[in-house]
């Protein structure tokens, strides 16, 4: 007997969204750790629109990356599977 | 700001609060009455899903804790914040769809309705509601507290409320307590109970919804009043970088010979020590004639901060009466007299000497904030509401542009707030409404301060009405129904629902007037411990056919178990329930979370398979 539709997407999707977390935190800590810890002090801090540049490449970046694959992933990519009756048996 | 203005405000949100909760209660007459009060019919569309998403997820940390932390730490507020960049995604994509299927499946209105129908195991459904019960009635208590000191604060300025508080405080008030607290515990309690009670889930949704356009709202008119007046993004960046972190201790005040009578000192009043120190006195006091107090305070080590405080005409200064003698302060434990330690990592820390956030704790909480806030009950209830799987699709989307709109944005403002309010460091869980009341009146827009302050309020009651709603769920669905009286008809669940409600509720506001002291770790506390207990077997009963109940079972009582042992043995280890060991300097989340994982999988794989007519009506097409 066949799988639910639902139950093969809803995996599938969730595989991927796993995959893109950690394609995130393996982004976003590694690199801030190696930009921006323990920084000279006194030293300029390197500025992109005055936000510290550690954090535009480890932070802002990933995120604006990660909010248009989401968006993509949402609107384009996720089935629109047939979740059920809505009815609650009292 | 005006207190006329700010009441005003206030009262216009709540009349409109309590005007949702009449609309939701006309609703509810006409629908089935337990689905449409513990789950809206399961009938969410796409804008009431993803705001009551939003805006219970983003509780009163989000605008009271988390400000205080950029103001304390700076930009390192960043990265400890940075995995909000999947939370919309993690949240409601990796278990939304499914868990919405199998509460259609099996009729499920509560969570614990999930657990107990798909693995038809009774005992598993009361062990989900004693584990919500158990953690969610510490977490109201905490919520309640922190949702009366936001209404303190936003009424500070206004003249009626410390009227009423002085006729309440006559009268109603328990010795020891604050009588403005108790005011607002009472007020802040009342509202929500109410509309809680009386509207039931749709009227959450709905105010949900009204928080969350506050929210959002608030944060996009306070960035640009923030960015203005610190000079641009840049010129706040570059002072961040010189600055150097304050140096906490205590002072005596003494009284002068000539003053012949007490003298007040208020929370906040600059003083200069004898040295050409400058400090920030940290709590009120009133000194009498020849009298003396040890009073808390900051004292400013950043020169740029102590010319933009002798500079500003509005600071108040200790009166001449009195006199600063004797500062015994102590330098950060991480950043003391570093420059640069604002806008570099692991960030200025009091009492760690490894920083603020560590690199293992970065990543602990980009685990902590994706994956542990996809095992939280709360969110399960929603994700169990949406209408169909386009409804999820659409709201995945708004709630990650409604993030991103926010807490990037925080970090901004709050930076800036760095440089325009020094010293705050002591009263830095007040630095939200301060910052708001301090640019919105440097604008002239003194009216949308009270306006932008209740945005925290806003995220406080939309936790807490969240709360509230599961634990009567649980009660009276799980318990009552399901187990001492599953004849029981509509008029006898209507009336027990209500009445369970505002008794969860009155429990809680009665708790929050004497509250437990640690706030925001009993908020922590309970958020990964549920994590801890409900996220494996969540995954696992929604993707692994062979999933097994005793295995589920099991693995939640492992999470539970793991998770409470850490923090019970921070009170050998470090003196304190809540200073919990943490193994290999990572937060028990992730070792809770680990032994959960593991020991649910094989527990499964050493327990007999499911019935087969289970996994078919759960997992296959239907015949």
């Amino acid at each position: 007997m066949a799988f639910h539709s639902t139950f093969i997407n809803a995996r599938r999707e969730a595989i991927i969204i796993c995959l893109v977390w950690l394609v995130a935190a393996l982004w976003s800590v590694p690199y801030c750790y190696s930009a921006g810890y323990h920084l000279p002090p006194g030293e300029p801090v390197q500025t992109i629109w005055g936000i510290p540049e550690w954090v535009v490449w480890g932070v802002a970046v990933p995120w604006l990356l990660a909010d248009i694959f989401a968006l993509w992933f949402c609107l384009g990519y996720m089935a629109d599977d047939d979740l059920g009756e809505g009815e609650v048996p009292i | 700001m005006s207190g006329g203005g700010t009441l005003t405000t206030f009262l216009l949100y709540i009349v409109a609060v309590l005007g949702i909760a009449v609309a939701a209660n006309r609703l509810l007459q006409q629908r089935n009455f337990l689905s449409e009060y513990f789950l809206g019919s399961r009938n969410l569309g796409v804008w009431a899903f993803a705001l009551t998403f939003a805006a219970t997820s983003a509780s009163g940390g989000s605008f009271t804790g988390f400000p205080s932390k950029i103001y304390t730490h700076g930009w390192t507020l960043a990265l400890w914040i940075g995995s909000y960049m999947v939370v919309p995604i993690c949240m409601m994509g990796l278990i939304g769809k499914r868990l919405n299927q199998i509460g259609r499946i099996s009729g499920a209105i509560t969570v614990p309705d999930v657990f107990r129908d798909r693995f038809e195991s009774p005992r598993f459904g009361l062990l989900t509601t004693a584990l919500l019960v158990f953690f969610m009635s510490f977490n109201l208590v905490a919520q309640f507290k922190a949702g009366s000191l936001i209404l303190g604060t936003l009424l500070a300025d206004v003249d009626a409320f410390h009227a009423v508080s002085a006729v309440v405080g006559a009268s109603l008030v328990p010795h020891g307590v604050e009588a403005t607290y108790f005011t607002c515990v009472i007020t802040f309690g009342i509202v929500v109970v109410l509309y809680t009670t009386f509207g039931g889930f749709r009227a959450v949704v709905w105010t949900d919804v009204l928080q969350g356009v506050v929210m959002v709202a608030g944060v996009l008119v306070v960035l640009p009043l923030a960015l203005h007046q610190v000079g641009g993004l840049e010129s706040a960046t570059r002072e961040l970088s010189e600055m150097t972190p304050p140096r906490t201790g205590t002072v005596t005040i003494v009284s002068n010979v000539r003053s012949t009578a007490p003298v007040r000192v208020g929370q906040g009043t600059w003083a200069w020590g004898e040295e050409g120190q400058l400090f920030r006195i940290a709590r009120s006091a009133s000194v009498a004639p020849g009298d003396r107090a040890d009073l808390p305070v900051v004292e400013i080590t950043a020169t740029s901060q102590i010319q933009r405080v002798a500079a500003d005409h509005s600071a108040t200064w200790l009166a001449q009466e009195l006199r600063l003698i004797d500062p015994r302060v102590e330098g950060y434990a991480y950043g003391d007299g570093v420059a640069g330690a604002y806008v570099s990592a692991p960030g200025p820390s009091r009492t760690d000497p490894d920083g603020f956030l560590p690199l293992s704790l970065a990543f602990s909480f980009f685990i902590m904030w994706a994956i542990a806030g996809t095992g939280q009950p709360s969110h399960y209830v929603r994700l169990m509401a949406f209408r169909d799987a386009r409804t999820l699709r659409f709201s995945i989307a708004t709630v990650t542009v409604y993030y991103s709109l926010i807490y990037f944005p925080l970090v901004i403002i709050f930076c800036c707030a760095r440089i325009l309010l020094p010293g705050m460091e002591a009263e830095s869980d007040r630095i939200m409404p301060a910052t708001v009341i301090f640019l919105t009146e440097n604008a002239g827009l003194s009216w949308l301060g009270g306006l932008v302050i209740a945005a925290p309020f806003a995220a406080v009651m939309s936790t807490v009405d969240s709360f509230l709603l599961m634990i009567s769920s649980s009660l009276v669905r799980d318990v009552y129904q399901r187990n001492l009286n599953p004849q029981a008809r509509e008029s006898t669940i209507r009336s027990l629902s209500y009445g369970v409600t505002l008794f969860v509720g009155a429990g809680a506001m009665a708790g929050a007037v004497d509250p437990p002291e640690f706030l925001q770790d009993i908020i922590v506390f309970t958020g990964s411990g549920l994590a801890a207990c409900f996220l494996a077997p969540t995954v696992f009963a929604l993707y692994w056919p062979r999933a097994s109940g005793t295995g589920c079972m099991v693995g939640m009582l492992s999470g539970f178990g793991t998770h409470l042992a850490m923090y019970a043995a921070g009170i050998v280890v470090n003196d304190s329930f809540f200073r919990p060991v943490r193994v290999f300097d990572l937060d028990p989340i992730i070792l809770g979370l680990l032994v959960s994982f593991l020991v649910t999988a094989v527990t499964i794989r050493l327990t007999a398979p499911p019935p087969v007519q289970i996994v078919k009506k759960f997992f296959h097409q239907p015949e």
